[in-house]
């Protein structure tokens, strides 16, 4: 019975990846960037998911994973002798400086844990943000190294072109989400959403409870590297306003909401839930419309948020059980 | 120099002061972390803009409803949101937070998103002394304190605020002992309306306006009423003025694009050795 559901599922699923993997074909290039765009949401989303989602503990400080990860890999792959110049920019192959960037990331991960293994709730709300805040500033005063307010544009690429790089997203977000979904449903996410629901009882019960918040940061350092050195790189630029974002913290973590916190698998529906959404909103508000769209899609987003708040991956589940039944 | 540095000193701790207290009584009364708090500030700055440098309202009138525009603001987004909501800090935190990018946006939709200068509230410089300070400073200056000072006496004196105080010493104890909190939560947030007010129309006459400046005060006054305890009202005053002479001191003798930056650092340090703040938890 169970063997049978499994079965299903991965049908299901192979039939969705399949979809995706054939979608370049037969929808307009502009939206191909729409979806890479949504598969890098999705990383990053979910990357939240398996520390903030999971544990509770409430990340305001993703993007300074992410940018740590884009600056060091941008840094170093930087051409040297084109201007803004630095002794710093080496000029690397960036299969090299994706995976240093990778590791910086998960350091960064390792250093907002230090605040993890003693404030909660507000406390850690306030030092993840107050973490990044000062990440943005160094970065606006990183003068020649990392541009400044300028930043760097002009950084190698990994391919040209869209469809590429629309398959490396692809690639990117089945396995982050495949490596995460397996963690989710081993032992260890069971017990770090037992953080969330009891972290003293825990302890007591005689787990190390210190480990697996640790593990916790570490994956979530990890995956957010991943994300945020590919992307990066896929752009092509970053600067302190574009890597330190409000707007994309907001869009990952409401994409976790909106699609199933502690799922790793709603993070995706949520990221490209929203990803769609503001682009849907688009031809409705051209030009200086922009603040018009983020705010008729963040009101639509705390209103699902606040009368739905377990995502809608569980009622989608809900829904295919009713219907395949 | 060193007069520079007390003048800015004390400008800037007034009004992050300012800004702390509303912070604090709100975190102390009903547990909630307001992340909108720093678009009350920056709605009264607009406001204050809108009416005197647009309208052509007369300054002490666009002043006063300035302020009641923050208190109105204020009121709304407790009983339309943060009421309906209450006891789920998650909730709290993420609700308010969006509300303040929505408010964020609608600035930049209707009043653009390049820096506006505000007037100065009163023109003119004093010689106090060898220093020359500016009369806008030691307005701003004056009306903090006897805010402040008016704030203490209500918190210390009164009925009203004695069930403040009680209500942040220990929740439970106080609704055993027929404290109405409901009551009580509305009250903190009209407080917390009229202190914000202050130090937004203050805050912006003393920098510039522009939409996304709500981040810098909310992160300074959260960072003070946990430095100074929470729901201590003089321990936000101790903390505010300890982190307004820090970032003073860095932007004149360090580097002016250094003071968010330390200031931050510091707080983070802090945290990590004392997550109680540095006056522990009292009122």
């Amino acid at each position: 019975m169970n063997k049978h559901k499994l079965k299903n599922n991965f049908f299901l699923w192979l039939l969705l990846l399949v979809f995706l993997a054939l979608s370049p074909f037969f929808v307009p290039e502009g939206y191909v960037r729409v979806i890479i765009m949504a598969n890098y949401l999705a990383i990053f989303s979910m990357s939240w998911d398996i520390l903030s989602g999971y544990t509770g503990y409430i990340s305001f400080g993703h993007t300074l994973l992410i940018a740590v990860a884009g600056y060091t890999s941008a840094i170093l792959s930087y051409p040297p002798g084109v201007w803004p110049h630095s002794d710093l920019h080496l000029g690397l192959p960036i299969y090299i400086t994706i995976p240093v960037g990778v590791i910086a990331s998960i350091l960064t991960g390792l250093i907002l844990f230090v605040p993890g293994i003693k404030t909660r709730g507000p406390y850690f709300v306030l030092v993840t943000l107050a973490a990044s805040m000062v990440g943005e500033g160094l970065a606006s005063i990183s003068g020649n190294v990392g541009g400044a307010t300028r930043g760097l544009f002009g950084f190698p690429t990994i391919f040209p072109g869209t469809f590429p790089n629309f398959y490396l997203s692809v690639v990117l977000m089945c396995s982050v989400c495949f490596i995460l979904w397996l963690v989710g449903r081993s032992d260890i996410g069971r017990l770090l959403k037992a953080i969330n629901m009891d972290e003293d009882s825990l302890s007591y019960l005689g787990k190390n409870v210190l480990k697996l918040k640790c593990i916790a940061f570490l994956l979530s350092g990890l995956t957010a590297g991943i994300g945020g050195a590919f992307y990066f790189h896929y752009l092509g630029s970053i600067s302190p306003h574009s890597a330190f974002s409000f707007l994309l913290l907001i869009e990952i973590i409401l994409s976790a909401f909106i699609g199933g916190m502690g799922t790793i698998i709603g993070p995706i529906i949520g990221a490209y839930f929203v990803t769609f959404t503001l682009e849907g909103l688009r031809p409705l508000f051209p030009g200086i419309g922009a603040s018009s769209r983020i705010i008729i899609f963040l009101v639509a987003g705390l209103i699902i948020y606040l009368k739905k708040p377990q995502g809608l991956y569980p009622l989608i589940k809900q829904l295919l059980k009713s219907h395949i039944k | 120099m060193l007069d520079q540095l007390v003048m800015f000193g004390l400008t800037l701790s007034a009004l992050y002061s300012l800004a702390a207290i509303g912070f604090t009584l709100i975190f102390g009364v009903g547990r909630i972390s307001n992340l909108s708090h720093g678009t009350f500030l920056m709605l009264a700055g607009y406001a204050f803009y809108i009416l005197h440098q647009v309208a052509g309202i007369s300054l002490w009138l666009s002043f006063l409803l300035a302020v009641l525009t923050c208190v109105v603001y204020s009121v709304m987004v407790f009983k339309g949101i943060v009421e309906k909501i209450m006891g789920n800090p998650m909730k709290e935190i993420f609700s308010t937070l969006i509300l303040a990018i929505i408010v964020e946006q609608a600035i930049t939709l209707t009043c653009g998103d390049y820096p506006l200068n505000v007037y100065p509230i009163v023109q003119g410089v004093s010689i106090i002394g060898a220093v020359r300070i500016s009369n806008n400073i030691l307005v701003v200056l004056g009306i903090s304190w006897v805010a402040i000072i008016a704030l203490l006496i209500f918190i210390h004196k009164s009925n009203l605020g004695r069930a403040i105080r009680a209500i942040s010493m220990n929740r439970e104890l106080a609704v055993i002992m027929g404290i109405d909190t409901s009551r009580l939560n509305l009250i903190t947030w009209t407080l917390a309306g009229i202190l914000a007010g202050l130090a937004g129309v203050f805050y912006s006459s003393y920098t510039y306006l522009k939409p996304d400046i709500w981040l810098t005060p909310l992160v300074m006054s959260f960072s003070i009423v946990i430095i100074g305890g929470i729901g201590s009202v003089k321990g936000s005053l101790v903390a505010a003025n300890i982190i307004g002479f820090v970032e003073s001191y860095v932007m004149l003798f360090v580097n002016e694009r250094l003071r968010g930056v330390i200031t931050l650092a510091i707080l983070i340090l802090i945290l990590l050795f004392r997550p109680k703040g540095l006056f522990g938890e009292e009122a």
